[in-house]
């Protein structure tokens, strides 16, 4: 009984390859073979090729997905250009004659050993001048010596109360916001700047960037 | 002693090969066209920002095509939670009008096939999407999904057998 359903199984699977493609001759030949004469496959067989026949309905024309691919293609430039792509220095791309390279490999080596020698009695001192009684490190500044620079993720629904709570600090110098990456973000509309409301403090106001220095 | 490719030629090469079968894949799974175009276009801006990872075109082939899927599946994922969200709402579910006209049938009839992917499990909705819709070889699906030739034929299989079981009954009948 088993082995009867597992064959079923199997021949089903084989089918499944031949109409993709995905068998070989022998394979192929022997699902022809089948459908001759196995009911139960051919039912199988009419099913699936209804389920491909409304696949094959519900798909763009050719020239439809040309088309988006030339408007995507559009916005995928504007995008590019927008956010370059950045290499890390490592990755960029080097073109050295090699007589050059060994000469300069050559004054690195002798640099790093000069170096070398120089760092050993410089260790020494430095660990005899840290004494637990001079304090260092972050506690000796203080923050109104120096601007601090913030990056908050915030929900774009949460962002007035963000701005809100900036505003109320007045701390804040200058407030940068970066759109989600999407298409739309990124070639629509002026930059702006989003300000306290002069003549209601309460309130926020988006001014074009090109107006501000009207 | 160059030796770095031309990225932006190796890009408009990997955009032209991908870019139809990640489209109708992504479009079949969204539904709606404009969605589906502004999802390739953020998986070919990532592709473009990882592309000096990827050795060549096949693999960056692969690499924006699952990356374009994923999205599509989010967001697709996400539009049903809202949808459920709002019919819990609104107690609003969702109607199937009926309609004795030709081309609403054969709409519903698309609808009915759409719908029924959409509830097979995403082990096998996955292939059977890049399959039918994308038209890929089980050995491309393979890379695609990181799984053996052989468990993309097992799963092609079993994603028709229930969709035929799902399917049973429903005439998909289509005019010629």
């Amino acid at each position: 009984m088993f082995s009867s359903v597992n064959k079923e199984v199997m021949r089903r699977q084989l089918l499944s390859a031949y109409l993709d493609g995905e068998t070989t001759t022998a394979e192929a030949q022997q699902v022809q073979s089948l459908l001759s004469h196995n009911p139960e496959l051919q039912s199988f067989h009419g099913q699936v090729m209804q389920f491909q026949r409304a696949v094959q309905r519900s798909l763009l024309s050719d020239s439809d997905v040309d088309a988006a691919q030339e408007r995507v293609r559009l916005q995928v430039n504007r995008t590019m250009r927008v956010r370059p792509l950045e290499l890390a220095w490592w990755q960029r791309s080097l073109s050295v004659p090699v007589p050059f390279v060994s000469v300069a490999a050559a004054v690195v080596l002798l640099l790093a050993a000069v170096v070398a020698f120089q760092m050993v009695p410089a260790a020494e001192q430095a660990a005899v001048a840290a004494a637990p009684d001079s304090p260092r490190g972050l506690p000796s500044f203080a923050l109104s010596d120096r601007p601090v620079n913030v990056q908050v993720t915030v929900d774009p629904s949460q962002t007035e109360e963000l701005l809100r709570w900036l505003n109320a600090q007045s701390e804040a110098h200058q407030v940068t916001v970066q759109l989600p990456e999407q298409a739309r973000f990124q070639f629509q509309g002026e930059p702006v700047m989003i300000r306290p409301d002069r003549s209601h403090p309460q309130e926020f106001e988006i001014v074009p960037l090109e107006d501000i220095g009207e | 002693m160059t030796y770095r490719r031309d990225e932006q030629a190796f890009f408009n090469d990997v955009y032209k090969a991908a870019f139809p079968v990640l489209f109708r894949v992504v479009l079949r799974i969204v539904g709606d066209q404009e969605s589906a175009e502004e999802l390739c276009h953020d998986a070919f801006i990532r592709l473009y920002q990882h592309s000096t990872t990827l050795p060549d075109i096949d693999q960056a082939r692969y690499w924006v095509l699952r990356v374009g899927k994923n999205l599509a599946f989010n967001l697709s994922k996400r539009r049903g939670r809202e949808r459920k969200a709002l019919e819990r709402v609104f107690h609003e579910p969702g109607r199937s009008s009926r309609s004795a006209d030709r081309d609403t049938l054969e709409d519903e009839t698309l609808a009915t096939v759409r719908s029924a992917v959409d509830r097979l499990p995403k082990t096998l909705r996955d292939v059977i999407v890049l399959k039918e819709y994308g038209e890929m070889p089980y050995a491309e699906i393979a890379q695609v999904l990181a799984i053996s030739e052989g468990n993309v034929k097992v799963r092609v299989h079993r994603a028709r057998e229930r969709l035929a079981s799902l399917l049973e009954g429903i005439d998909v009948q289509f005019r010629e």
